[in-house]
């Protein structure tokens, strides 16, 4: 269980840092492409730095026998292929370093961005709903950084002529940064279709990129905007249902004509199923999970109950694991019956949190209060008799219900059982003997 | 249910046969009183044909127990079969009351 855990983290804290990587390796080339048109020290200090995380990744790809054709392109992604080309690290092309276009090839890079966005979701707990957010805006962000960098190289590549935007803005002499931020605020100013027309184009090639910037930030616009709209809707859907389906409870319920007091009993009980299980009756929910999963979750949920309560204190493991698996979650809203007189016991119950009054006639004093880790309703189903008192939630009460053919078919396939019962009941002898001389029978 | 009452080394034993229930169990529980009230100083209640007991036939084991504790005098309850012996371990009563596995142990040891 560790293991799994622990390679899960591993694997979470591994496309993390792959992920953070691209983004910083991707607009880091594209930045010394537009921009700096030549290698620098700390830029190439930087992206090797990256290369050697992602070649070191590849080993551990490798080590794990991942397929020939992902290989080849975390290779591709990884290798820095630039390295070849050092010696001649005066040759240009177009003014740029030919390392610089050689180092474009990482932005293939961008395939893990959106993938491990993709895979997050399921190695994580993240809500897939932020996942999708994070994802728009990382494409805005790669996106603007993109066109930025676009802008200005086209005005490069042209040879700043005298009517080019660097020129009209006066920043052909000014600093990288200070020319990447103009880039980056017409780009945006552009793709968000606010475009203040502070920065215009006035060449040919300079009309294509707005054109085609536009047309995307247009794209772009509607795309993420509707999809935001649909993601924020549905970040709390399980709540929205979960309340829908109380509602319509409670219009279904005031149209039978339900006294308000009971109808708002129901409104209050599912207000604490929705605090305390988000809404999941749990028993029925983990029927659903294979047995071992079942177990692992069932054993955390009653962990304090396994502790407190005698029944599991002195049970063997293989015995726990039986109980456990046996037994039901019930919640009680305060004053709601857990076991009524007349009726003939056909299971007992643990109290995992909560108090249990027990009432001779309805709506009497307590005759005795039961407290989480207490159990009762063992005896009417063990003698088949009815009971003679009332079990009644004092407050809201968390319980675990043993039925009588798991009671009796763990009796017999786990002799122990009846020691374990006995060596609890002895603790409980006092309560016992006082409510049979009261004549209670639970 | 029948009850039988035999005098074994001036030990009253009592036996009770069939089900002690709660129709039972007041018969069961006069014909108890008698000897508490005469102040038998030992007592073993036997209940090896004892087929099964509810929990009025647990409130007479408590009572009679209780009784002659009060009045200084000693009793224990004695072999009784599987599914009694299930009933007063699960409800506890094996811990209240004192019970032997045989006759003749709950005799020697009184």
């Amino acid at each position: 269980m560790r293991i799994v855990e622990e390679q899960y983290r591993f694997l979470k804290a591994r496309n993390i840092g792959i992920l953070i990587l691209s983004v910083v390796s991707v607009i880091l080339v594209a930045f010394q492409f537009a921009f700096q048109h030549d290698i620098t020290i700390a830029g190439s200090i930087l992206l090797y730095s990256i290369d050697l995380f992602f070649i070191i990744n590849i080993l551990l790809l490798y080590k794990r026998g991942s397929d020939s054709g992902a290989i080849i392109f975390h290779i591709v992604a990884a290798f820095p292929f630039d390295v070849l080309f050092l010696f001649w690290g005066g040759w240009s092309i177009e003014g740029i370093s030919i390392i610089l276009w050689v180092r474009m090839l990482r932005l293939i890079r961008l395939k893990y961005i959106f993938s491990i966005i993709n895979n997050l979701r399921y190695i994580s707990w993240i809500n897939p709903g932020y996942l999708r957010i994070s994802k728009f805006f990382l494409i805005i962000i790669i996106l603007g950084h993109f066109v930025a960098c676009a802008w200005y190289v086209a005005a490069y590549f042209s040879g700043f002529p005298a009517n080019s935007w660097v020129l009209l803005s006066g920043i052909h002499e000014a600093g990288h940064l200070h020319a990447y931020l103009r880039s980056l605020y017409w780009a945006v100013t552009t793709l968000t279709t606010v475009g203040y027309g502070d920065i215009t184009p006035h060449l040919d090639y300079e009309y294509i990129i707005a054109i085609i910037t536009m047309a995307s930030g247009a794209f772009m616009y509607a795309f993420i905007i509707g999809n935001i709209a649909s993601i924020i809707s549905n970040l709390d859907r399980q709540k929205a249902s979960f309340r829908s389906k109380v509602d319509t409870m409670s219009i279904y319920l005031k149209k039978r004509g339900i006294p308000r007091s009971l109808n708002n009993r129901i409104k209050n009980y599912y207000e604490y199923v929705w605090l305390h299980h988000r809404g999941f009756d749990e028993y029925y929910f983990l029927r659903e999970l294979p047995d071992h999963l079942q177990l692992d979750v069932l054993l955390h949920l009653t962990k304090e109950l396994l502790v407190e309560t005698p029944i599991f204190k002195y049970s063997s493991e293989e015995l726990k694991h039986v109980l456990v698996m046996a037994l039901q979650a019930r919640t009680y809203d305060p004053g709601s019956y857990v076991a009524r007189a007349g009726h003939k016991g056909k299971e007992m119950y643990f109290i995992s949190k909560g108090r249990i009054e027990i009432q001779g006639e309805p709506g009497t004093a307590a005759l005795f209060t039961l407290k989480p880790g207490d159990y009762f309703g063992d005896l009417s189903m063990l003698t088949g008799e009815m009971r003679t008192a009332n079990a009644v939630a004092h407050g809201f009460c968390e319980i675990f219900v043993l039925h009588a053919k798991d009671f009796n078919r763990i009796k017999e396939e786990y002799p122990d059982f009846v020691d374990v019962l006995s060596k609890i009941s002895s603790q409980k002898s006092d309560l016992t003997a006082k409510m049979i001389l009261e004549g209670i029978v639970l | 249910m029948e009850i039988k009452v035999n005098e074994i080394n001036d030990i009253v034993v009592i036996s009770l046969e069939g089900k002690l229930d709660s129709t039972t169990a007041p018969e069961a529980e006069a014909s108890i009183n008698v000897y508490i009230e005469k102040k038998v100083p030992r007592m073993v209640v036997s209940l090896k044909e004892t087929s099964y007991v509810s929990s009025a036939g647990l409130r007479v084991f408590l009572a009679t127990a209780k009784r002659m504790t009060a009045a200084g005098c000693a009793v224990k309850f004695c072999c009784p079969n599987d599914i009694v012996k299930e009933i007063l371990d699960i409800s506890g009563f094996s811990a209240i009351l004192d019970v032997k596995p045989s006759q003749e142990e709950a005799l020697n040891e009184l």
